[in-house]
């Protein structure tokens, strides 16, 4: 038994090392860890900030969401992000939409800076976007914070080819104008201090 | 004893609405019972057997846990923990949690060391605090869809039920300082590190199963340990059975996670029959580069994305637009070519090979669950 315990003491040694190692290594090389977004913590806690609802979207004649509108906007798995698949058969088209989203949870949270929108498929480097607070751009409300129980309802718009830039046989090219959207708002818990500061929503 | 334990199943029925009450709620009202409890059981001092063996394999344990996952980062990735990492918010997060672990182990304490020899008891005491987990915790899902069902019974009542039984455990066998230990270690790091393993819900469930079971054979056989053995012998014998079962359990774990180059997927609809069927596992080569796209050629079983689903099709016509590749794809079973193009982003890789109907399970519950 003796034996066995110095075995684990000396594991236990050996385990808190290579903690601390392997901190100050991913403390040392966190600019170039792989860390795509904030977690959706399942667990028993007081964080949970969530889209809520999606409105029904309004959008111009020869934008089309596919058979039976399957691509129309909706809250996407652990309701973090809202997904939409849209094609976009001419230019200057656009959709819009609402959304809402609600701190569910009991911990303050802080709007933090990023790319809201993400959009993959053909021709997606055509589109702007534009998701507003009433008629502020949601970016400037970055580091505001949502109270819990409180909600927020954003207008989201995409464009295709807003200003008609794309010439004909650009158009022609684009065969399909496609492309699969992404809305995410990356959140933080927000001190005490920047709850008695910060900005509300 | 019988009166502690209806006081805790109404308790249960208060905690079902107060998810979205702060948690200094529950923690206070627990904080009540773990003294009453001691008021009416008191605590035994005692030393118990081996009490350093086991608080030494819990940390091992816990501590191994946490070092693998962490490592694993580095091929699964990293998500970014939405608490703050300032010392007084991470006091704040933890402190009600931390009254609450050690409020609930004590008061577990109290009544098994008072009712060792009376099982029911045990089973009740652990029975009461599994259902106050699971009540408390139920309010994080959101029970309209079937996915999160799943995740819900796996991760939180799978998991909160493996985690009592050890912690019961624990407790029987020694007191209550290794159980607050295991749950300090597990329950609170949430708080305490910016970023964690994105392990994926497969792997968060499995662990969360296992993992409990695991540490407790462990302490089991630290009771049942022979004194003498031959170690040589018992050290082939060990390699020869329980190696290669590990290694295929992994193998199977990574295969379903898509960690490596390669995964699994079961076919869900006949469009590609005869060649694959419904019920069948397709092995996915997975492609991210612009050379792997380049390779794919007409004839290739394609998997891709579109309008939210995974498809599984064969390629039959591939081409280039704007510098980006498209293919135009055909169930092998469908009377006509698919009626979209698939942009090379939309593709997850090319199915390399099958094997024939042991996907039939998965494919009927999703079905049985999803109608």
């Amino acid at each position: 038994m003796e034996k066995d315990r110095k075995f684990r003491a000396l594991a236990i040694a050996a385990i808190c090392v290579a903690i601390v190692g392997v901190s100050v290594a991913y403390a040392a090389l966190t600019a170039s860890l792989t860390i795509s977004g904030t977690a959706t913590v399942s667990t028993a806690d007081a964080w949970k900030i969530q889209w809520t609802a999606v409105g029904e979207p309004t959008k111009s004649a020869a934008v089309s969401f596919g058979d039976a509108d399957a691509g129309k906007p909706k809250i996407g798995s652990g309701n973090q992000n809202i997904t939409w698949t849209a094609t976009f058969g001419a230019p200057k088209t656009n959709l819009t939409f609402t959304a809402t989203f609600t701190n569910s949870g009991t911990i303050p949270a802080k709007l933090e800076p990023g790319t809201y929108v993400n959009a993959t498929g053909d021709a997606s480097s055509n589109f702007e976007y534009a998701v507003k607070i009433g008629a502020d751009d949601i970016a400037s409300k970055s580091g505001n914070i949502l109270q819990p129980g409180k909600s927020v309802t954003v207008t989201v718009t995409v464009d295709f080819d807003k200003t008609g830039t794309l010439t004909d046989e650009q158009l022609e090219e684009l065969n399909t104008k496609t492309a699969t959207f992404t809305l995410n708002l990356p959140w933080t818990q927000a001190t005490d201090t920047e709850v008695e500061s910060g900005t509300k929503f | 004893m019988q009166l502690l334990i209806a006081v805790m199943i109404l308790f249960n029925i208060f905690v079902l609405n107060t998810y979205q009450m702060n948690p200094w709620y529950s923690a206070l009202a627990w904080l009540a019972l773990g003294i009453v409890a001691y008021f009416l059981f008191g605590l035994r001092n005692r030393v118990p057997a081996k009490f350093v063996d086991i608080m030494q394999l819990v940390f091992i344990y816990c501590m191994g846990y946490e070092l693998i996952t962490y490592l694993s980062g580095l091929i699964l990735g990293f998500v970014r923990s939405p608490y703050s990492m300032q010392i007084t918010m991470i006091i704040k997060n933890i402190a009600p949690f931390l009254v609450m672990i050690v409020a609930q182990e004590v008061l577990r304490f109290a009544v098994i060391s008072r009712y060792k020899k009376d099982k029911w008891v045990i089973v009740s005491i652990t029975l009461a605090i599994i259902l106050f987990e699971v009540f408390y915790g139920i309010g994080a899902y959101d029970l309209s869809s079937a996915s999160e069902i799943v995740k819900m019974l796996t991760i939180l009542v799978g998991g909160t039920i493996t985690k009592n039984c050890l912690c019961s455990y624990l407790v029987y066998r020694a007191d209550y300082k290794p159980s607050i230990l295991y749950r300090c270690i597990f329950e609170l790091i949430i708080y305490v590190v910016p970023i964690y393993p994105n392990l994926g819900e497969y792997i968060e469930a499995m662990v969360a199963m296992i993992f409990p079971v695991l540490l407790m054979v462990s302490i089991i056989a630290l009771f049942e340990k022979k004194q003498y053995r031959k170690p040589k012998k018992n050290l082939w014998e060990m390699l020869i059975l329980w190696v290669p079962a590990i290694v295929v359990m992994l193998f199977i774990v990574a295969l379903q996670t898509g960690v490596f180059k390669y995964r699994t997927m079961a076919i869900g609809s006949q469009s590609m029959y005869p060649n694959i069927s419904k019920g069948d596992v397709v092995v996915i080569e997975q492609y991210n580069t612009d050379e792997e796209y380049r390779s794919i050629v007409e004839g290739e079983v394609l998997v891709f994305k579109h309008d939210g689903i995974i498809i599984v099709h064969r390629v039959t016509k591939v081409s280039e637009r704007d510098g980006r590749l498209v293919f135009n794809t055909k169930g092998d079973n469908n009377n006509t070519a698919d009626s979209y193009d698939i942009d090379q982003s939309q593709v997850i890789g090319v199915a390399r090979f099958k094997i024939p109907f042991i996907g039939a399970p998965s494919v009927w519950l999703s079905e049985t669950i999803n109608g």
